[in-house]
């Protein structure tokens, strides 16, 4: 297993906990119809995404360039994975939107905890979809043959 | 035009046979990774222009002789 992917395994690790944990706080009663007036839960979620970015960064560092070597099947994977990345998180935002569109069509308006759940499942969904996306890629190149 | 490239390669025989060198002795050479190379032997990953010259200079062969168009 090369160190890139490794690097990828723990980054869809550490963004699954992230999105896992953004869901059981929006899944929770109150959340979506209180979000201004919850600031317990607002300064939660902005600490989650500051665990989320910390990991990131300590990940880049572990798995630096001086420290696991990469070349240009390394770069072809992580284009790959990108382009790949881009089309899921098109389709999931263009699901979402749509969904709470249906959902709140008949009230006219739609409460502001959806577009910062939007705004923040964004982020994850793009993390996931690219480290998932470059241990396929890596997995699917060390299995054939 | 769109059809997918497939490219065949003798990269094992020459590494092992011609110039018995370990994947991690060619690629340290050649400038990339073990898996790298464990890539193009399984035939999983063709390599670009650069990386077949480099390949081919450390074996001591052509591009020609190391990569071929599958018919």
């Amino acid at each position: 297993m090369s160190g890139k992917m490794k690097q990828n395994i723990f980054h869809f690790i550490l963004w699954f906990i992230v999105a896992v944990v953004l869901v059981i706080v929006f899944s929770t009663e109150g959340t979506i119809a209180q979000w201004g007036d919850n600031r317990t839960k607002t300064v939660l979620v902005a600490s989650l995404f500051l665990f989320g970015f910390s990991g990131d960064a300590i990940l880049r560092i572990i798995f630096s360039k001086k420290r696991v070597p990469t070349d240009e099947r390394d770069k072809y994977i992580q284009n790959k994975a990108l382009a790949v990345g881009y089309v899921i998180t098109l389709i999931y935002i263009f699901i979402l939107a749509i969904s709470i569109y249906t959902k709140y069509e008949n009230n006219g308006m739609v409460p502001v905890a959806w577009i910062w759940f939007i705004a923040y499942s964004l982020v994850i969904i793009a993390n996931l979809s690219v480290s998932a996306a470059s241990v396929y890629q890596y997995w699917k190149s060390d299995l054939n043959g | 035009m769109d059809e997918k490239l497939v490219i065949k390669n003798k990269l094992k025989y020459f590494r092992r046979v011609c110039s018995d060198l370990t994947q991690e002795e060619l690629a340290s050479a050649a400038g990339c990774t073990r898996q790298t190379i464990a890539a193009l032997e399984k035939g999983t990953y063709n390599p670009s222009l650069g990386l077949a010259l480099r390949i081919a200079r450390v074996l001591g062969v052509s591009v020609d002789e190391l990569f071929s168009l599958a018919e």
